[in-house]
């Protein structure tokens, strides 16, 4: 089965950045791993002027159609919230 | 072809110390990204990036996606596309699918700040041309 392209919108302070481009993955499991991969990259190795804490953004993951799929909170790399979200 | 080009480097000492220098301001380029990759932040590292691309261009629009930018910035696609926006949202550029536009050159030099421009002036005089872009 084809991949699915799911695109990697982020929230910011109430700030949408829309993402245009987006990756392919097989299914919902490999985009929430993709997801939380990316999230812990930006947290923890990324240093923006913009962005006070990366904990104040979420990914609001959409599909093809537009259709939200996936709200994960970047707060979710850290171990109590990933077993709060569980 | 790099037997040809060893050949007439071999007799040809002019042709020689314009590709040296060529070396030379390259490894002046690539520790300037090591410097501002150790030290600048995204939005910064981002303005160097379009103000080199904007300089070996010969136009203000610039083809580049989003994923292209990421892997030359060594960063995830989310932190540009926040960059992109910041930039945008100050009037430097203008962003479409899969294109950007230079609009205020002067002030994405500032944005760069240090990480732009020291590579850029040792090109100009080592080669006696500038490759630096004026507007």
């Amino acid at each position: 089965m084809a991949d699915l392209r799911y695109f990697m919108n982020v929230r910011y302070r109430g700030r949408l950045a829309p993402d245009y481009e987006g990756d392919e993955l097989a299914n919902a499991k490999a985009l929430h791993k993709h997801a939380l991969a990316i999230a812990r990259d930006l947290v923890f190795r990324t240093r923006m002027d913009t962005i006070r804490s990366w904990f104040d953004c979420s990914f609001e993951i959409t599909d093809e159609t537009g259709k939200v799929v996936l709200v994960m909170r970047f707060a979710e790399v850290l171990p109590k919230f990933a077993a709060g979200s569980a | 072809m790099a037997e040809a080009l060893q050949t007439t480097m071999d007799h040809s000492s002019p042709l020689r110390a314009l590709l040296l220098r060529f070396v030379h301001t390259f490894i002046v380029q690539v520790s300037q990204t090591a410097y501002a990759n150790a030290g600048y932040s995204i939005e910064e590292r981002l303005a160097r990036w379009l103000l080199m691309t904007h300089d070996r261009l010969e136009r203000d629009d610039l083809p580049i996606t989003h994923e292209f930018m990421s892997r030359m910035l060594g960063t995830r696609r989310p932190g540009v596309t926040l960059a992109v926006q910041m930039l945008e949202g100050v009037g430097v550029i203008r962003a479409t699918r899969g294109h950007i536009t230079v609009r205020d050159r002067e002030k994405l030099e500032q944005i760069a700040g240090q990480s732009y421009g020291f590579a850029e002036k040792e090109y100009s005089n080592v080669f006696k041309f500038p490759i630096k872009r004026e507007r």
